[in-house]
């Protein structure tokens, strides 16, 4: 599914290059659950945001789906974020002003969805995470937990086939992220694709490959299980 | 998706409700402002646009040139003019005149008795040419054949209450005559937005046969109806070569005798001249009224820019949550569209409720009483619906597109910066805004100083404490009863002196004769302005003979004697000293030329806005057509109630069939300047408007450039920096911005009141004092509007702050 071929991403100053990542090449294949960790620093989120298409590399290619993703225009990435990827964020990101249904709802209307459509997509999504009774609230109203379920149900609304979470646990207490870590594994045995950036040996366990990333290099890689 | 739109913004609105506070203020204040101002200038358009044949009616103008140069210009045409163009211009389909030379008459009926100003004489083509209905009456009779009279609706319940008017007589009674009319017809009150307002319209053949062809007296005003597709160019042309076979006497004889003429709905926006009943509108004052609408709209959209793309950072999570959620460029631009179309509708619901209430304060204001028509007038709704949608692009727009292009990588991760490019546009903004409040500023300071300086500079005449009593209607040996009351009056305590005048200051002296040096030559007749007056004259208005002496009855008869103002000598080509006394001069229609007695020092006849004019004094009953209209009489002190009732006993025993009707000639004189002071009102009420407004903007601005800065403010403080240093920082680009500001605005307010000073005749120069004061206001006001905000993000204990991170 995914293909990263000698991925260079790198900043110039005045006298030298300083490397975020450096000849990364990735294979993903559908259905995999891949958990990225390293230190601070490393390009673990970088790397995340390349393979979202909210950045560049410098140098190398990068497939998706077989096809060339690092060659599309504005509009080719709006379609991807519309129809084959979901973001999860440590810090949520949820839009403020509008209910938990309105939240999960976005992606919906851009996806140019039915209001029938729509309603039963949510409500199989709130009957799911046993959120239906939460549905009017707004995010300020709810737990760390609470707002990343309804973070989880914003990205894969669309049915998206891949998942992309920068650090989904970071912000949250220890028992809060072990159920979102489950409702993850849940996600990735029902067949969706996920790749998980974290600093969590516990979490990163989850996945059933690791990447060790040291300096913006692929230092090793185990599978699990 | 719009629900989702509408929701979202109506919540963000609510949330941050002091930003949306000062956006939707400015917007309705700058809104309601320009729907005024539209409203307004609409009237001052509108003028006499309620004849359906108005786009071919011209009023007939009448032009003097001496070569090339144009010497003479007047709204007003001669009696001949009319019958003499019907005849020998083709293209003119209808005619009418309208004689203005005796509008002032006592009218009555029964007991009933008053002084109308608004007598004219006119033709029944009168009722083809202009759609003013008839209430009663025939409008084809109504004028045929003399003494019949059409009066207007208020007219006629002033004199005949609620009973039928047609058939009653009323009598009109000048200092020369007296007519019996009889009322063939009731029109209504003519409307606001008509350029002439008369209450009475006598039939043209009530005048003397004479006048009917008479070219020698400019007083009526003539209407043309050209037929259709017939350029006015063309009677213009015609009309020089055909006066020749008519100008046959001596007056004005080596002149060219011109017509210019000016189409009727562009009447009231044309220069004032002399001979004009009304006060015209002043297309000046109106251009610069929508110079200050547009700047006050323009000032608050870009109020709402800076404070939509300062804030961005706050709705940059939004967005990019927006964006990876599938939203493309267009949605996000399309999202904050609505939320500004969301803001402007706000805004002009709010600007037409602050409209509907201020409407009333507003005509005062302009000194107007203009019916508020905007909900039936279909070219009105145009403007309303194009500042509406031009707001919403203008404003929202460029928001939208900084925030649709927003990049989600950064602003996800939690860093967040603060793009350059929407921080330098906003500067720009603000100094646009700068510029804006600095004209604004210079050009109100300048209009006040222009119109103090008018007001405060001596006349050269002392109208203090002068009455002027209007002159009796006509009467047996009207001549010594004017001479006896004055005598009379002379003899009461408080009254210094008494005298009798065609004109007092602060009006046109208005009898212009056509005369020269008798030993000229080339008989090089120009016009002069013919006042006539008595001896006590020139002594109770305090006016300076400089050579010669005034009139007098210590030297016998002062029959064919002039005394010219120093204006009049220089067009008559003699010198303002002794040189000149003893000149003669010759005088139109009079056999024996005049001789100079005495020179008067310039003084001024009318406001500042005019310029000096050449003034000849006669004898008051030397020539008949130059009759006296006024007894000024000169008090002691301020009157009090026991002389004005001695005053009008006096009057009431000699002139019972009269009535009396005076003023004080000092108001009277300031009068003149009403028009500028409402103006300069208008002007200003409105200017410190925008000048707010641009303050709102720049108070939100400061406060939160404080607070994304209060990081480094802590930092600065904990590093030793005092709070005075640090509101030095904070103000220092607010002087930039009106350096900027003051730099640009210069040489524009410069043009711009220099243009405007063009306007009159005396003016203040634009002193380098009024750029500093301007520029100085602005800094203060700017200064002002940011320092409190500056104040409290230098006070703030760094300890909060930099604890956050």
């Amino acid at each position: 599914m995914i293909s990263l071929k000698k991925i260079y991403k790198y900043y110039d100053n005045k006298y030298e290059r300083t490397y975020i990542l450096k000849n990364v090449n990735l294979e993903v294949a559908e259905g995999d659950f891949v958990s990225v960790m390293g230190p601070s620093g490393a390009g673990k989120s970088t790397l995340l945001n390349i393979i979202g298409l909210l950045d560049d590399p410098n140098e190398g290619e990068y497939f998706f789906l077989d096809q060339p993703a690092h060659q599309l225009n504005e509009k080719k990435k709006v379609d991807f974020h519309r129809h084959h990827v979901g973001f999860i964020f440590q810090a949520f990101h949820l839009i403020e002003e509008m209910t938990v249904y309105e939240n999960i709802e976005t992606p919906l209307f851009y996806k140019g969805m039915k209001k029938k459509e729509r309603q039963s997509v949510i409500a199989d999504l709130l009957d799911r995470f046993n959120m239906v009774a939460k549905k009017d609230l707004f995010p300020q109203q709810l737990s760390g937990g609470q707002q990343q379920l309804v973070g989880i149900a914003r990205a894969i609304a669309g049915k998206p086939k891949l998942l992309l979470a920068d650090e989904p646990t970071g912000n949250l207490h220890h028992d809060q992220g072990k159920m979102i870590m489950d409702l993850l594994k849940k996600l990735n045995e029902e067949g969706m694709t996920i790749i998980q950036v974290t600093h969590n040996q516990e979490f990163a366990n989850y996945g059933k490959r690791i990447i060790r990333l040291t300096d913006g290099e692929i230092e090793e890689e185990i599978l699990n299980n | 998706m719009l629900r989702n739109y509408l929701l979202a913004a109506i919540r963000h609105l609510l949330k941050n409700k002091l930003f949306t506070a000062i956006n939707v203020l400015g917007l309705a204040i700058g809104m309601a402002v320009s729907l005024l101002i539209l409203n307004y200038v609409n009237f001052e358009f509108s003028y006499d646009n309620m004849h359906h044949l108005a786009k071919r009616i011209y009023r007939v103008e009448s032009r003097f040139f001496e070569g090339n140069t144009l010497t003479d210009d007047w709204p007003t045409s001669s009696f001949g003019y009319a019958p003499a163009m019907m005849q020998h211009i083709s293209g003119i389909q209808d005619a009418v005149r309208v004689d203005i030379h005796e509008t002032e008459q006592i009218v009555s009926y029964e007991n009933i008795r008053f002084r109308e100003s608004d007598v004219a004489v006119t033709e029944p083509s009168f009722f083809r040419i202009f759609d003013f209905p008839l209430l009663e009456g025939d409008p084809k009779t109504a004028l045929e054949g003399p003494n019949k009279v059409v009066i207007t609706q208020t007219a006629a319940h002033r004199y005949f209450g609620e009973t039928d008017p047609i058939g009653k007589i009323l009598k009109f009674s000048t200092t020369g005559s007296v007519k019996n009319c009889e009322v063939t017809g009731v029109i209504a009150d003519l409307p606001p937005n008509s350029h002439f307002h008369f209450d009475f319209f006598i039939s043209w053949k009530t005048l003397p046969d004479w006048m009917n062809n008479f070219w020698y007296l400019h007083e009526v005003y003539t209407y043309v109806l050209l037929q259709p597709n017939v350029s006015p160019a063309s009677i213009e042309n015609a009309f020089p070569k055909m006066a020749e076979q008519y100008k046959t006497a001596a007056a004005l004889k080596n002149k060219t005798w011109a017509i210019h003429l000016n189409p009727l709905r562009n009447i009231h926006l044309t220069p004032q001249k002399q001979y004009e009943r009304e006060t015209k509108g002043n297309r000046n004052a109106v251009n610069a009224l929508m110079l200050v609408a547009l700047a006050i709209l323009v000032i608050a959209w870009f109020n709402y820019i800076n404070l939509t793309t300062a804030r961005a950072l706050d709705r940059a999570r939004e967005v990019s949550v927006r964006k990876v959620s599938g939203a493309s460029k267009i949605h996000i631009i399309i999202q904050f569209l609505m939320e500004s179309l969301l803001v402007n509708g706000v805004a002009l619901v709010l600007a037409i409720g602050v409209m509907l209430v201020s409407v009333g304060g507003f005509n005062q204001l302009t000194g107007k009483n203009i019916p508020f028509q905007l909900w039936k007038d279909s070219t009105f709704w145009i403007p309303i619906v194009l500042v509406f949608l031009s707001g919403i692009f203008i404003s929202g727009f460029y928001p939208a597109s900084v925030l649709a292009s927003i990049k989600p990588i950064s602003i996800l991760r939690g860093k967040s910066k603060q793009s350059k490019g929407t921080g330098s546009m906003r500067k720009g903004l603000v100094v646009v805004q700068f510029v804006a409040s600095f004209v604004l500023i210079f050009s109100t300071i300048v209009v006040y100083n222009q119109l103090d300086y008018m007001m405060n500079q001596p006349t050269g005449v002392n109208i203090n404490r002068v009455m002027a009593i209007k002159f009796p209607a006509q009467t047996d040996e009207l001549q010594q009863k004017i001479i006896s009351f004055r005598r009379e009056l002379k003899g009461f305590t408080d009254v210094k002196n008494a005298a009798i005048s065609s004109a007092v200051p602060g009006m046109e002296v208005a009898f212009f004769a056509s005369n020269h040096r008798a030993d000229d030559p080339n008989k090089q007749n120009r016009l002069y302005e013919m006042l006539s007056a008595d001896d006590n004259f020139a002594s109770t208005y305090g006016m300076k003979i400089i050579a010669g002496r005034g009139f007098s009855e210590d030297f016998g008869d002062d029959r064919n004697k002039l005394v010219v103002n120093e204006e009049a000598l220089k067009l008559l080509d003699l010198p303002d000293n002794e040189e000149s006394i003893g000149r003669r001069i010759s005088v139109e229609g009079e056999e024996e030329p005049f001789e100079i007695i005495g020179i008067m020092k310039n003084y001024h006849q009318q406001s500042l806005v005019k310029a000096y004019t050449p003034i000849m004094m006669i004898k008051y009953d030397r020539i008949p057509w130059i009759s006296p209209r006024f007894i000024s009489v000169k008090m002691t002190g301020n009157p009090s109630a026991k002389t004005m009732a001695n005053i009008r006993n006096l009057w009431e025993r000699f002139f019972p069939q009269s009535t009396f009707d005076y003023f004080f000639v000092d108001q009277f004189y300031q009068q003149q300047y009403k028009s500028d002071q409402r103006f300069g009102s208008v002007f200003g009420f409105f200017s410190a408007l925008a000048v707010f407004i641009a303050c709102l903007g720049l108070w939100a601005l400061a406060m939160y450039s404080g607070v994304t800065r209060r990081k480094e403010i802590g930092v600065r403080k904990v590093n030793g920096a005092s709070v005075g240093s640090i509101m030095s920082m904070l103000n220092a680009d607010i002087l930039k911005w009106v350096i900027s500001a003051f730099i640009i605005g210069v040489p524009l307010s410069w043009y711009l009141m220099h243009k405007w000073l063009e306007n009159f005749a005396w003016k203040t120069a634009l002193s380098w004092w009024i750029f500093a004061s301007a520029a100085l206001f602005t800094l203060v006001i700017a200064i002002a509007a940011v320092s409190w905000q500056s104040y409290k993000a230098a006070n703030r204990n760094p300890v909060e702050v930099l604890k956050d991170e």
